[in-house]
């Protein structure tokens, strides 16, 4: 096991909507990412993931947005960081690549200069030097002939090519946390597999910890050391890659999981979880976010909240059936 | 780039035929006959009336004026006025300068002062900021272009004896003075609609992917609203500024009217009134040509902040 280089205590975010409502979009999450791992976070849409990730770099909204718990890098509260601190830390020590590199590079600014915009906040050098960087770099992340790229716009390259150039930008700096939100979604999927590829050999090399949010779990299979699933803004069930994908326990995985293709199956239609998740809005302090879909539920499931309970080999499930379930097992 | 506005440029031709069809009827179908105008008298006798309308071709049917007209605009002549007995041409020649410093200076205030205004009130939206600098455009929109340049004389000329009232000025340095208060009447009554324009499009910026991307660098808030967000509002806001320029250059005949600025637009204003077919078609035909030159100027900048458009 690696070194916690970031540790998220008890986190919850609340937004405040234009009615003044309020949305729990995250409820006591708790995980680290450790150095040289790749941490997956799954979970369907809205669930919390994004949210989760862009709150390690202060992305949200401060006026609609508050928190509590915290989240700690090196000996600090980023929770508590002032926008100077903020500023120093994102791109530098923590980067963050998104899902849609085609409208997360600014369209108007020459590639070369979003790679070296970075380069130069957060290290002293010239332009010169920075742009020597900025080549080596995309020479490193797989961009042919970087010279000449350096001087095109954004929609002159291809979706892959983007993403690689959003890949360039995050790593420009060394960081020593790589966040991804779903980089690979909207790739084909041999693209998806050399970005994949690229993103654990630049972990491997730079002894980075990634934190990699995605729905697909054919990625998770690919790329991650320890996954996390969310559900309703809370993590339902964490776990190795390998014990998740074989002994999964809380329901909800286990409807994932069946949900997946598999190769040689034989049926027509891939099972679904029947219903949809909860409403955000919802106090959920006194249920089990997955109650209403699950097919085990039962009268406990709708008035009491289920405790964590941790195995002996660090897979965490939040479920009352926890016992039942391990002698399934 | 070259082949992007060569392409511009001939797309003109066919819009500036047409244009010279509607310009020569729709001049002709104004009340009054000129040739009463000219001698200004209905008493005249009949034998003058022809005379007159034989020098000047307008005893031959329509279609046959057009030929005329149109074979003259070509070799450079707009004809001659009937009333001032001068080539429009020269009329306009000596006017026109003078005009154009008006609007230059007027675009020049209008842009000055919606540029920040636009900034402002988009980082500070929805605050008393944002608010206030609502209503203070409101007001410069609301206010009519005559009305501004009345106070702006009565404050700035008659109280405090900084500028002179009315008229224009030997040359072009002292032009600058006397145009300074009938620019600002003109100019700001663009900042309402330039800045809201501006304001709306950096708030779409600031919400964009590719400024989260630029916070989740570490770039500095000012770097990303100067950089980033700006850079992706220019487009809107320097194509409602084409449009702006246009419609000033109708207000232009009212300021020149309150401020007694001898420019095109009083010369429009005199030919209208006394139909003086020849300056009013030369006129109108020299404004068409200014409106579709800065509409292929707006699209040449925005081909070049933005080099996707030229591929369009």
């Amino acid at each position: 096991m690696g070194e916690n280089i970031l540790d998220i205590n008890h986190l919850s975010v609340t937004f405040q909507n234009e009615g003044g409502k309020a949305i729990h979009a995250v409820r006591d999450v708790n995980f680290a990412l450790k150095r040289g791992k790749v941490f997956g976070l799954v979970g369907e849409s809205g669930c919390g993931k994004s949210v989760t990730v862009k709150t390690i770099l202060q992305l949200h909204d401060k006026k609609i947005t508050s928190y509590d718990g915290e989240i700690t890098y090196d000996d600090q509260n980023i929770l508590n960081m002032s926008e100077k601190e903020l500023s120093k830390l994102r791109g530098n020590h923590i980067s963050m690549i998104f899902q849609d590199s085609m409208t997360s590079l600014n369209p108007l600014i020459k590639i070369g200069d979003q790679i070296t915009e970075v380069i130069i906040r957060h290290q002293k050098l010239s332009k010169a030097e920075a742009k020597k960087r900025a080549i080596q770099i995309m020479a490193d992340v797989g961009i042919t002939s970087p010279e000449m790229r350096f001087k095109q716009y954004p929609h002159e390259f291809s979706g892959g090519m983007q993403q690689r150039i959003m890949i360039a930008i995050a790593l420009a700096c060394e960081p020593t946390i790589l966040l991804a939100d779903e980089p690979t979604t909207a790739l084909d999927v041999t693209i998806q597999a050399q970005i994949l590829k690229l993103l654990r050999n630049i972990k491997d090399k730079n002894n980075m910890a990634l934190l990699m949010i995605t729905h697909d779990l054919g990625v998770v299979a690919n790329i991650c050391d320890e996954v996390a699933v969310m559900y309703a803004g809370t993590i339902v069930e964490y776990a190795d890659v390998k014990t998740l994908f074989q002994k999964p326990l809380h329901p909800y995985t286990q409807g994932l999981l069946k949900a997946m293709p598999q190769p040689g199956m034989n049926k027509s239609r891939l099972e679904v979880i029947e219903g949809q998740p909860p409403k955000l809005v919802k106090s959920l302090a006194n249920q089990c976010p997955f109650a209403a879909r699950c097919k085990y539920a039962m009268e406990k499931c709708f008035t009491m909240k289920p405790q964590e309970v941790v195995m002996g080999d660090g897979h965490r499930v939040s479920c009352h059936r926890v016992n039942v379930l391990k002698e399934e097992v | 780039m070259l082949r992007y506005a060569i392409k511009r440029i001939l797309a003109l031709i066919p819009i500036l035929i047409v244009v010279s069809f509607l310009i020569f009827f729709m001049v002709r179908l104004a009340p009054g006959d000129p040739a009463v105008n000219m001698v200004g008298g209905a008493n005249t006798s009949e034998e003058i009336l022809s005379n007159i309308r034989a020098k000047y071709h307008l005893d031959k049917s329509i279609p046959e004026q057009y030929t005329i007209w149109i074979s003259g605009v070509l070799k450079g002549d707009l004809g001659t006025s009937y009333k001032m007995n001068s080539s429009v041409v020269k009329l306009i020649g000596e006017r026109i300068p003078i005009t154009i410093q008006l609007l230059t200076m007027s675009v020049f205030w209008g842009v000055l002062f919606s540029i920040p205004i636009g900034v402002m009130s988009a980082v500070k939206k929805n605050t008393i900021v944002d608010k206030l600098l609502s209503v203070v455009t409101s007001l410069s929109i609301s206010s009519p272009v005559f009305f501004t340049g009345m106070v702006l004389m009565l404050i700035f000329a008659v109280n405090l004896h900084l500028l002179p009232t009315y008229g224009t000025g030997e040359n072009i340095l002292e032009n600058f003075r006397y145009m300074l208060l009938p620019s600002l009447a003109l100019g700001v009554n663009m900042v309402a609609m330039n800045a809201r324009t501006l304001r709306s499009s950096m708030i779409q910026a600031m919400e964009s992917n590719y400024v989260q991307t630029a916070i989740a660098k570490g770039v500095s808030r000012r770097s990303i609203i100067l950089k980033h967000a700006l850079k992706n509002s220019w487009i809107p806001f320097i194509t409602i500024s084409g449009v702006q320029v246009a419609s000033l250059l109708g207000g232009t005949s009212i300021i020149e009217t309150t401020f007694s600025i001898n420019g095109i637009g009083s010369l429009l204003i005199n030919g209208v009134n006394t139909t003086d077919y020849s300056v009013v078609q030369g006129l109108a035909l020299v404004i068409v040509i200014a409106i579709l030159l800065i509409n292929l100027l707006v699209d040449i900048i925005c081909g070049l902040i933005d080099t996707r458009i030229q591929l369009k």
